[in-house]
């Protein structure tokens, strides 16, 4: 017979009422049939994220197979050149956009809450949200394929090749439309991903304890917080540059392409790294669990971490070591290269200690470790050779680098993951994916893998470039393709059975799971339901299941916190960042349409834009931004209950203001995305500047007069001082002097932003002239798309204050809004002094 | 550990990182902007204009990476020492990271004793 527990230590007192755990299944009951498109829980959208990661995962292979199809013999006719084109760059952009970063970021929304105990992530709807804009803009990215209107210019789209004057058809709009909407989706999971980890932690997981793994999200959100807003811009720039013919890529107008590069592979290189580290993160996990002892070293592998995604900024240039920049220069990002090595090799040797000082179970997931770990080993080694600058001008662009970036992204990513898959299945609806299967799996993907790529070293080496369509068979290429051919098929016959053996499972065929398998020791493994864990443990260590061997039980009683649901509706515990002390409880949104049509219509809209349908796409855009608006109305409510006992003495409100309130974090955050935008616009002024002075002012006659710069920033701050002045009359409940000052500062705003384009316009500047026209009127639009935005914000702050929703205990929303409002009102300044200032100071 | 700023203890963790990465930056644009401008014959103390400037961005930022791993090293002893007091790791997260970046750093100024600025 079980001992009964001690309750005197824990948090709440044994037995908990009948009654308390029905209100908390009501609260958390899930939607089933349509209503599915209304639901938000993590559980649920987790699940449909990663199978929708998967089946584009297939799509994407089912193009690579096709190309191997035709690359198998010289001079094959499978595709045409201009199919083959676009296959490899739907191929290239859906494995790194569409599976990639997708598959991490929904492997985060399904595990992150389970293994912080918290009941679901702070923003259920945004995760939602991203999901069904994924999914719809996804689906529309690869029937562009059907209609042969996909994008051909290679996943990275260089112009000039991308340009108007030599892609003339909508392809490259697709790409440029498309994948720019996708990441404001992979955005979106960033910052519900930040604001989960920091503020959504048991009590007691302060920041030593945090699981390796939701460390390693941490910073993959924060790269992707400061990676993405650099391919946003890049792609807004180009997509500018065909619509209304910008200038910023074209040398005859002093643009210049290789900014393109520079912009895309400060994104594209962190990419690597966005993608690798939650890998590592899920290897940090799964080898202590399968080693059956705590992870050697988890300090260092944290730095590690944190380490790599630093270094990782410092590298995009190593894509561009055949450009022509200078030798000194090359020189930085080659040590780099070589330096970012380093934290990868600390969690490789953690990794091996740990597996040698433990009892290993030898599960699929640990075949597909070891698989991993040598393969990635084996891309990393040529990362290295890649990163010594006279090798890779020899290797550039041949299928050397197809086999290194291969080995990298599939050994650092595919296996990780798929270990993973059988690792946490269990978790999921309790039942086992099979083992037998899944041997039989790994053998097939890893024979397979390494006999199509390794070969494609040595056929690199001999000279093979990438992205040719087809080759003559006099030049030693013809068995190395047949085989690595052969072998991309054997690789794809393992994905299959992986995907069978998920099947068999789905079909009821699945082994019904233990409680905890592989004895891991971390909270994910504690039985939970669609309302999470009963409830949120105290946690004293990394490995709490195993320091507390009771602590499943006592959370399944409803020992520790919250084991109800006290105001009946779906909440978690918000605590402080770094002691994880609670802080208050935090109400959840539960199952709405609007975040469904908002991902729909936002969907539709960039559809619509990609295919030239410019006034249709209105409807959509109104339609999507009514849907969010609709979303919000029903958030932010105050202090509508008192505050609440949620076990171990901790009384929290249901309500906090100001800075500690999640969705101030959420906002920070977004703004730090914003900043990072337009910190690549700075960086696009200079740079053109810098390669193309003759297209710049040497006068001050081609400027608008310091008048207007003066005129201008002083709008830009008496309306940062009229926020101000609202906040302080919300404070006090002065309704409408908030309403006045903040109608007076929009109009401020507006009439700051119509001056700065006005004054351009007056001075004779023509955005289509030259680089330095373009990126001026670029900046301009910026500052206005702002100002758009703020419209639509105060509109709904005004009508909220109307509704009585808005007052001095309940001004959560305008907080947020004001955070946006000040920002905006200082870019609005640091454009100006860029714009007026510099080229009065530049030499 | 009673109720810490984030924002300041986050910062000073990540302080190492950030001073390798405005490092990077600064080596970076100053060679780019030497090139462009086709400044690399000018001559600063007797040395070519790049060394001087990158090897000075270099010392100075490792005498700021040193900073912050002396800091770490010997910082304030952490007073009452608890299960939850996440000091020690703090501390220990910093000093590592400083480590890490003062080899960072020099290992990317030191090309500029080595190769030329613009070739």
């Amino acid at each position: 017979m079980t001992p009964p527990l001690d309750d005197a230590a824990l948090p709440s007192r044994l037995p908990r009422p009948k009654e308390e755990l029905e209100a908390l299944k009501r609260a958390w009951k899930p939607t089933s049939g349509l209503g599915l498109l209304k639901e938000v829980n993590n559980n649920i959208i987790g699940v449909m994220y990663i199978g929708t990661a998967l089946l584009f995962f297939v799509i994407s292979g089912t193009l690579a197979l096709v190309m191997r199809t035709q690359l198998a013999v010289p001079e094959n006719d499978v595709l045409g050149h201009s199919l083959y084109n676009q296959f490899f760059t739907v191929h290239g952009t859906g494995m790194m956009f569409l599976f990639a970063v997708p598959i991490v970021e929904a492997i985060g929304v399904f595990l992150l809450p389970s293994m912080l105990a918290a009941r679901d992530l702070p923003f259920p709807r945004l995760s939602a949200f991203a999901f069904w804009a994924y999914l719809f803009g996804g689906l529309a990215f690869f029937c562009s394929l059907i209609f042969e209107v996909a994008p051909d210019g290679g996943w990275f789209m260089y112009p000039p090749l991308t340009s108007m004057k030599f892609s003339p058809g909508i392809n490259a709009d697709f790409w440029l439309l498309g994948i720019g909407f996708i990441e404001i989706s992979a955005i979106a999971g960033a910052i519900e991903i930040i604001v989960g980890i920091l503020r959504t932690r048991p009590p007691g997981m302060t920041l030593d304890k945090i699981p390796v793994y939701c460390w390693s999200m941490l910073v993959m959100a924060g790269m992707i917080v400061f990676a993405f807003p650099a391919v946003i811009i890049a792609t807004a720039l180009l997509e500018i540059e065909r619509a209304f013919d910008w200038p910023f890529f074209i040398a005859e107008r002093g643009g210049d392409p290789l900014l393109w590069q520079h912009l895309f592979w400060f994104f594209g290189h962190p990419e690597v790294y966005i993608i690798f580290l939650p890998a590592a993160g899920l290897v940090s996990m799964m080898v202590p669990a399968l080693a059956q002892r705590p992870l050697v070293g988890h300090d260092w592998v944290v730095v590690a971490l944190v380490g790599t995604g630093f270094f990782s900024f410092g590298l995009w240039v190593h894509h561009m070591f055949a450009t022509g920049i200078p030798p000194l220069s090359l020189s930085f990002f080659s040590a780099a290269s070589m330096a970012v090595s380093v934290p990868a090799g600390i969690q490789v040797f953690a990794w091996i200690a740990t597996l040698g000082k433990g009892r290993l179970q030898w599960t699929v997931a640990t075949w597909f470790l070891l698989g991993f770990l040598f393969i990635f080993v084996a891309g990393g080694l040529t990362g290295v050779m890649v990163a010594v600058i006279p090798f890779d001008w020899q290797a550039h662009d041949s299928y050397f680098v197809v086999a290194h970036l291969h080995y990298v992204l599939i050994g650092g990513m595919v296996f990780p993951v798929f270990a993973g898959l059988y690792h946490w299945w269990p978790t999921m609806k309790g039942t086992m994916l099979s083992e037998r299967l899944g041997r039989w799996a790994f053998w097939m993907m890893f024979i397979g893998f390494n006999v199509a790529f390794f070969p494609m070293h040595v056929s690199g080496l001999m000279g093979m470039p990438r992205r040719v369509y087809t080759y003559p068979g006099d030049l030693g290429w013809n068995v190395l393709n047949m085989v690595s051919t052969v072998g991309a098929f054997v690789m794809a016959f393992g994905v299959l059975l992986v995907l069978i053996d998920m099947a068999r499972d789905a079909f009821g065929r699945g082994r019904p799971a233990p409680e905890n398998p592989w004895k891991a020791g971390t909270l994910e493994w504690i039985p939970n339901d669609d309302y999470a864990t009963r409830s949120i443990p105290h946690v004293r260590s990394l490995y709490p299941l195993w320091d507390n061997p009771n602590l499943s039980r006592e959370v399944q009683e409803g020992a520790h916190y919250l084991p109800g649901a006290p105001t009946r509706r779906r909440e978690t515990i918000v605590t402080s960042p770094i002691e994880a002390r609670p802080q208050y409880l935090m109400p959840m949104p539960g199952p709405h349409w609007s975040h469904f049509l908002a991902g729909l219509f936002t969907a539709a809209h960039f559809i619509c834009l990609a295919v030239q349908l410019y006034w249709v796409s209105l409807v959509p855009g109104v339609l999507a931004i009514a849907s969010v608006f609709w979303w919000v109305w029903g958030l932010d409510k105050g202090a509508d209950h008192p505050p609440q006992d949620v076990g171990g003495g901790w009384r929290v409100p249901v309500y906090l203001q100001g800075s500690e309130n999640h969705s101030w974090w959420g906002t920070a955050v977004l703004l730090l995305v914003d900043g990072t935008a337009f910190a690549c616009l700075c960086f696009t002024y200079v740079f053109l500047w810098t390669v193309s002075p003759d297209v710049w002012p040497t006068g001050t006659d081609a400027l608008p007069g310091l008048g207007w710069l003066f005129g201008e920033a002083a709008l830009w701050i008496v309306a940062a001082g009229a926020m101000l002045l609202a906040s302080r009359a919300v404070a006090h409940n002065r309704s409408w002097t908030m309403r006045g000052a903040l109608l007076v500062g929009l109009l401020l705003m507006l009439a700051a932003a119509a001056a700065e384009p006005y004054n351009h316009i007056g001075s004779g500047l023509v955005a289509s002239e030259s680089a330095y026209g373009a990126i001026v009127y670029m900046l301009a639009s910026w500052q206005v798309f702002h100002v758009v935005i703020l419209v639509l914000m105060t509109g709904f702050t005004l009508a909220r204050s109307f509704a009585g929703r808005l007052h001095a205990r309940r001004r959560v929303t305008f907080d947020n809004v004001m955070l946006v409002w000040l920002y905006t009102c200082g870019q609005g300044v640091v454009s100006l002094l860029l714009v007026h200032l510099f080229p009065r100071l530049a030499v | 550990m009673e109720k810490t700023a984030f924002t300041a203890t986050f910062t000073g963790m990540m302080s190492a990182f950030l001073i390798w990465a405005v490092h990077f930056a600064a080596v970076y644009g100053i060679n780019g902007l030497i090139c462009a401008r086709a400044w690399d014959g000018v001559e600063l103390y007797g040395h070519p204009v790049a060394v001087v400037l990158i090897l000075g961005a270099t010392a100075v930022a490792l005498l700021l990476a040193a900073g912050v791993l002396a800091a770490a090293l010997w910082g304030a002893a952490p007073g009452r020492r608890t299960s939850e007091d996440p000091r020690r790791f703090i501390r220990l997260f910093t000093g590592l990271a400083a480590a890490g970046s003062l080899v960072a750093i020099l290992w990317n100024g030191l090309p500029a004793l080595q190769v030329p600025a613009c070739g």
